[in-house]
């Protein structure tokens, strides 16, 4: 009886220290029954990185008939491409990049073979934080992910043949031939680039996506200066301002970005240009006669702005809302002109002696579509975009994202759904449902190619 | 009648054993913890494998390779810089932890976008998980007493019980309850909260071995709040000092990182 007073009165005190078995062995159960062992080390030393891989995407174009005249859109279309990203370090401050994609388009009716060079340049290492770099180079800025004003090598840098996909022309764009310094402090950095001219504009619109050797008439046709300053002193802003000039036209930007909550980040993106507005910049580049009001070849300040909010409101989402504006766009009257033209210019097609007349409108309107799609600037003013990205769907290999950009004007919208499902590490299957939808006058709605279905094939080697 | 005056005996020595024992503060117990966990004077790096098992079976794997740095010896907040390694599709991809900012750059498209810590990365590790933090700076930490728990060898383990709750929004976790062993001040087991008081993760850390002249865990078991079918193994190997530049750790540095 002692004995067990005893074992009580011990137990009680043991009790007090409080010791928690239950939910602790439950636990321990679940843990793989796995000796501790060495993760295996991935060597780092090798002088040179490789990235390949191989992808082929083949896609079917719904077509239907519209006012407006589009490019051309293959009813059936296979492409294949061979992607290469390679860094070889020459010795430890000097390195050679090289990027490339070939693509061969297979529409049934044509083929062809498509090179981009996207980047080759000397990356030299002066001293830890300050660097020097010659070459091609893709330079990104902008915070913003749907729209990016401040991203001003953009400009006829992506090849729209190989896809009008945005994360794939993000991707697989051309770089500009540049000379590029950057000093990296201990709170900010100050980065400082010249382009120089190299070759002839290669026609803007009609022939902006033609292939002649690494395409210099696209990224150096001008002459171009960019310096950005960025400052990381601040505890959870992080801005960056930046100063452009091109031929004689200057922009400034600002890219800002917050942490509002744990999920939350704000951020936004604006460019100030001194420059023509859209339709000038059009018509002088192309030569073009312009029947639409509203011209204004003045370098005149036109804002661009992108501000935007990231939520991650559960685990595997991240939803991404933006409000885009083109100061250098079309305003809502200069829009419905744009509209109503495709109408007018129908009808003198309808007659011999107005025939030429209604086709050189409707290949004005054309143009300035194609203009605003090269430059990557949105045609109108106002838009909204919305992104979501939602990873291990069911399974954790599938993948899906959704993409929707909204006209404001005339509520007409581009959407774009992927399916993405992972097979092991390397490789990749897709399945791209895109839509233009909207009145048959609206941007969107007016887009001959009112949608593609693709599918594609991505292996990681 | 003997057992009872040896449990008197055993109740009349504790106090005087407790007296004899240094008492620490709960700062004092999550910094010496801390210091366990991460090399605390030079910049380092490690090898960091993901492992995640949903029922026990193997469902993804990801290596990644992290470099680390105080922002300073004062403010004692690491900055990282995490190399993917694994799979080969994410080969080159970096994220980085700027101060309280987390960024992601692709090589490919060559965009840095900003990214939350709450973000998964895989499995029931978060971005905030891979990057190095020292708990006493980002928590706020109380010692509620002392707790005999299984540690994640499943040996009972006398513990320091800590409750820490997050000092600002910039902290992954709103509170975190922890517990480090007493008579090694090694970190044994944490359990991971939302601002909402929901359970996101257990963490055990076991796997003990010597690292840069400390034993450090070289794995930390993490099991999902939820569903706890769903387990990620962490396991870190190769830590090495390495004395790269402060200045590395910034969004611009990004697209020269080479890896030394």
């Amino acid at each position: 009886m002692a004995r067990l007073l005893a074992i009580l009165i011990l137990a009680a005190l043991l009790a007090t220290r409080s010791v928690a078995f239950a939910d602790d062995e439950d636990l321990l159960n679940l843990i793989p029954e796995t000796s501790p062992q060495s993760a295996p080390v991935q060597s780092t030393d090798r002088p040179y990185h490789l990235k390949t891989f191989i992808e082929d995407e083949l896609q079917y174009g719904l077509v239907r008939d519209t006012r407006i005249p589009d490019g051309d859109i293959y009813k059936w279309l296979n492409r294949l491409s061979l992607d290469l990203r390679a860094d070889l370090a020459v010795s430890p401050e000097l390195s050679i990049n090289i990027s490339n994609r070939i693509n061969l388009l297979n529409s049934g009716i044509n083929t062809s073979l498509l090179n981009d060079y996207k980047e080759f340049y000397a990356a030299y290492k002066i001293s830890d934080g300050v660097y020097l770099d010659a070459g091609r180079i893709n330079i990104r800025n902008g915070t913003a992910v749907g729209y990016n004003p401040t991203d001003y090598f953009k400009v006829f840098a992506a090849n729209n043949r190989i896809s009008d996909d945005p994360s794939v022309l993000m991707d697989n764009r051309l770089g500009t031939v540049v000379l590029r310094a950057q000093a990296l402090f201990e709170k900010g950095s100050l980065t400082l680039a010249y382009a120089p001219p190299l070759a002839n504009p290669q026609g803007a619109v009609w022939t902006a996506q033609e292939n002649s050797f690494a395409n210099l008439g696209r990224t150096n046709s001008r002459s171009r200066l960019f310096a950005s300053l960025a400052m990381t002193f601040l505890k959870n802003i992080n801005p960056e301002i930046l100063f452009y000039n091109e031929a004689g036209a200057a922009s400034a930007g600002l890219n800002l970005s917050a942490a509002a909550s744990e999920s939350v980040i704000v951020y936004v993106e604006y460019n100030g240009r001194f420059a023509p507005n859209l339709l000038a910049e059009a018509a002088k580049s192309t030569g073009m006669p312009l029947s639409l009001s509203g011209s204004d070849s003045g370098n005149r300040l036109r804002n661009q702005l992108a501000p935007g909010v990231s939520i991650s409101p559960i685990k595997d989402v991240n939803t991404w809302i933006e409000y885009h504006y083109n100061g250098s766009g079309l305003t809502r009257g200069q829009w419905t002109q744009w509209s109503n033209s495709a109408a007018y210019a129908q009808t003198l097609m309808g007659s011999p002696a107005t025939h030429e007349a209604g086709n050189g409108m409707l290949g004005e309107l054309w143009t300035l579509r194609q203009w605003a799609l090269a430059e990557q600037e949105p045609l109108c003013r106002h838009y909204l975009f919305y992104r979501a990205a939602w990873q291990k769907v069911i399974t954790r290999a599938l993948d899906l994202t959704s993409m929707t950009a909204v006209n404001l004007y005339d509520w007409s919208y581009f959407i774009q759904n992927t399916a993405e499902y992972h097979i092991g590490g390397a490789a990749v299957l897709s399945l791209t449902l895109q839509l233009n939808q909207g009145g048959r006058s609206s941007e969107f709605g007016s887009a001959k190619g009112m949608g593609k279905i693709k599918t594609a094939f991505r292996y990681y080697f | 009648m003997r057992a009872v005056i040896i449990l008197l005996i055993v109740m009349l020595s504790l106090p005087a054993s407790y007296a004899a024992e240094k008492t620490y503060t709960a700062v004092e117990i999550v910094t010496a913890s801390d210091a366990i966990r991460n090399p605390q004077e030079r910049p380092f790096s490690l090898n960091v494998q993901l492992i995640e098992y949903k029922g026990g079976v193997k469902d993804d794997e990801m290596e990644l390779l992290v470099y680390a740095a105080k922002e300073s010896q004062k403010s004692g907040r690491y900055s990282s810089l995490v190399r993917f390694i694994k799979p080969v599709r994410d080969d080159g991809k970096l994220m980085l932890k700027d101060g309280n900012i987390l960024w992601f750059y692709d090589p490919a498209s060559k965009a840095s976008v900003r990214i939350s810590p709450e973000q998964r990365m895989m499995g029931q590790v978060s971005n905030g998980d891979v990057v190095t933090v020292d708990f006493h700076n980002d928590y706020e930490a109380h010692l509620d007493g002392i707790e005999t728990v299984a540690d994640g060898d499943k040996r009972m383990t006398e513990c320091y019980r800590l409750t820490m709750k997050a000092k600002d929004d910039s902290a992954t976790y709103d509170k975190i309850d922890y517990w480090v062993a007493k008579q090694t001040m090694r970190p044994v087991k944490g359990k991971f909260y939302a601002q909402s008081g929901r359970l996101l993760k257990i963490a055990f850390y076991r796997g003990y071995r010597q690292e840069l002249a400390v034993e450090r865990p070289t794995e930390v078991i993490i099991i999902d709040g939820l569903n706890k079918d769903y387990v990620t193994k962490m396991i870190f190997s190769d830590y090495k000092y390495r004395d790269f530049p402060r200045m590395w750790l910034q969004k611009d540095y990004l697209p020269h990182f080479k890896p030394e």
